[in-house]
Formats: C-alpha cells, structure tokens, sequence
C-alpha cells in the first residue's frame, strides 16, 4: 500500500506568493524560511484568513504557517518577501 | 488516537472521525456554560474529524495508508475526486496549527464555520466509504 510515484511540486517563487497575498488585508511580513512560508498577520479576521488559504492552495503549497504578530519572535529568520 | 492513524483500517479511522466530531458537538453544546471550552479546540477536533475520515475513503477506495501528516497533503493531488474539499481541508488543519502552536485566537463563528466543514466531509467520505467497503 502507498500512494502513487509522484513528484512533489516545486515551492512557489517569492514573487508568486508576493503576488498571491498582495492586497490582502491585515499581513504584517510575509517570511521565507527553512522551505516554509510564514505569514504574519495583525489582529483576527477569518475573512482575511479565508483569502491567505485560498492563495495557498491556488498556489498548490502546503508549507505555510498562519502567525498571529504577538508571536513574530519566534518564526525563523529567513527572507522577507512581503 | 490521532498518532496512531496509520494502524487504523478503514473502519478504525471511520470510528475515530466520529468520536472527533461527537467531541467537536459536545464542545458547542457547551458554549455559555463554566464547562465551555475554548473555539479553538473546535477547531481542533473538526480537524482530526476531518482528516480521520478522508483517511478511512483513501484507505478504503485506494488502499492507502498513510504515515505522516506530510503524506496527507499529497491526497489533493493523487485523487482527484478530494479536490473539492482541499480549501475546507487545509482551512481546519491550518487554523488548528495557529491555536496550538501560537495561541492564535479563535472566533465562535469560525468554530461555528469549523463544524459545519467538519460535518459535511464526515456525512460526504464516510458514505463514500461504506460503498467502496461495499458496506
């Protein structure tokens, strides 16, 4: 039992998850690190949230994390891309 | 439960998917009293309720068995059939991670949101997966 050979898809480019998550309300930073993708956001909103996922999975990536700003400190350091 | 999943069988994560979604009930049922709980364990159990019963489909309709959460988010892209559910899918997970890895708060009405995606993927896989099990 197992799933199917396949490769996993390539990550997004920088400037792919730039332009996914431009616009959208409410992110403070959004980080690369380690392979994953952190995005820092202020304050609750789902809607705002609803929009970060959406582009995520448009983007066929999984390795992103949702980060509330209070808890910036403890994300990896790693490149800036928003 | 949830750790041991890759030793369930078809049935074993049916079982687990429903007892997730009973404590997700609970949990609102819940709400407004001194036992309330907080949204975002709602979230949680959509969650595991969530992946426990996509879990018993793969298995069932698929034969496969999965040994980490990394090889769920595969599940997308090798069955196109579970393409329908990824946003709802990946919402639970994802929002379940910022509650128990960063204490991120959570609204009544995202759990409330949170277990109508959970109950609709039960009612819809669970089927699903009694007619591939041939139940």
């Amino acid at each position: 039992m197992g799933n199917p050979a396949r490769a996993a898809p390539p990550p997004p480019t920088a400037s792919a998850v730039k332009q996914a998550l431009d616009g959208v309300p409410g992110i403070a930073e959004v980080r690369f690190a380690d392979g994953q993708v952190y995005v820092i956001r202020r304050g609750v909103d789902d809607a705002r949230d609803d929009q970060i996922i959406r582009a995520f999975v448009e983007l066929d990536f999984d390795d992103f994390h949702l980060v509330p700003l209070n808890m910036a400190g403890t994300v990896p350091d790693g490149v800036r891309v928003l | 439960m949830a750790s041991e999943s890759s030793e369930l069988d078809a049935e074993g994560h049916l079982s687990a998917a429903a007892a997730f979604l009973s404590d997700a009930e609970r949990m609102v049922a819940l709400r407004g009293t001194p036992n309330e709980a907080r949204p975002g364990w709602i979230i949680t159990a959509a969650f595991y309720a969530s992946l426990h019963v996509i879990s018993a489909y793969t298995f069932a309709r698929h034969g496969v068995k999965v040994a980490a959460h990394r090889d769920r988010t595969d599940w997308f892209r090798d069955y196109p059939e579970l393409a329908t559910d990824r946003f709802a899918f990946v919402s639970l997970k994802k929002r379940s991670e910022a509650f128990r890895y960063y204490a991120e708060p959570v609204t009544w009405s995202g759990a409330d949101e949170a277990l109508s995606a959970a109950r609709r993927m039960n009612a819809k896989w669970s089927d699903r997966t009694r007619k591939a099990l041939g139940a």
